[in-house]
């Protein structure tokens, strides 16, 4: 499980040590031992602005999210505040290889605070209001997963 | 896919695993918070794909293999629906 941790702005006198205090609190995020090293970690786009405290921004190509966070507060819970969905390119990728289709478009996100706790979204580019919504629910014994990239049940969806 | 269906792939916490003996003999995750997981993705879900995606979310289907089958056909049986 990862804690949030507590960053003193005031202590923080440039960005860059803001920046290596985030990056700590981030790297709870990053691969474990219980996820593949295929992993890829979320990519986020964060400015740091002393002179207004901390401003923490995620963007990405569906929704740009801004939290001011008051000096010396604790930062937000990432998974549980940032749940939207946010784009892995990587895996774009692999698909486009793997199926040819390069109108199928893919983003990721949190539904929990676990490494676990993840999803990954696969939508054609006509998608629509009336789109229906399929889950998949990987299998393996309860205690294996699938390396997330290999998608053999999305593939089934093309 | 072509048709306009969104597939959304869910991982979940994994039940006695980890990479040692340690690991597995410590990891407190029973099918229970597997299914947990399940209906925190089916609420993630519901609450936050049609403004952020723009698909109806109300209309979902759940598929499982293997252990994700039972695992989708004791959450269909056994949790409330929201």
């Amino acid at each position: 499980m990862c804690m949030p941790i507590t960053i003193n702005a005031q202590k923080a006198i440039d960005t860059v040590a803001l920046q290596i205090a985030f990056n700590q609190w981030a790297n709870q995020w990053l691969p474990t031992a219980d996820v593949p090293d295929t992993y890829i970690p979320m990519q986020l786009a964060i400015l740091f602005d002393l002179e207004k405290e901390c401003l923490l921004t995620v963007e990405c190509d569906l929704q740009m999210k801004t939290t001011i966070i008051p000096k010396g507060a604790p930062l937000p819970h990432l998974a549980m505040e940032y749940t939207f969905l946010m784009p892995l390119d990587q895996i774009v990728y692999l698909n486009q290889q793997q199926t040819g289709m390069e109108t199928v478009l893919h983003a990721s996100g949190w539904y929990g605070s676990h490494t676990r706790q993840r999803y990954y979204v696969y939508y054609p580019a006509n998608k629509n209001p009336h789109s229906p919504v399929v889950l998949l629910v990987h299998g393996g014994a309860w205690s294996l997963g699938p390396n997330p990239l290999k998608l053999e049940m999305v593939l089934l969806f093309n | 896919m072509a048709e306009g269906y969104v597939v959304v792939s869910m991982l979940y916490r994994l039940s006695r695993y980890g990479n040692t003996n340690t690991q597995m003999i410590n990891n407190p995750i029973t099918i229970d918070e597997q299914l947990d997981d399940i209906a925190s993705a089916v609420n993630h879900i519901k609450n936050n794909f049609s403004t952020c995606l723009g698909v109806n979310a109300s209309k979902m289907q759940i598929m499982g293999e293997s252990a994700g089958a039972h695992l989708v056909l004791q959450y269909a049986y056994t949790r409330e629906r929201m």
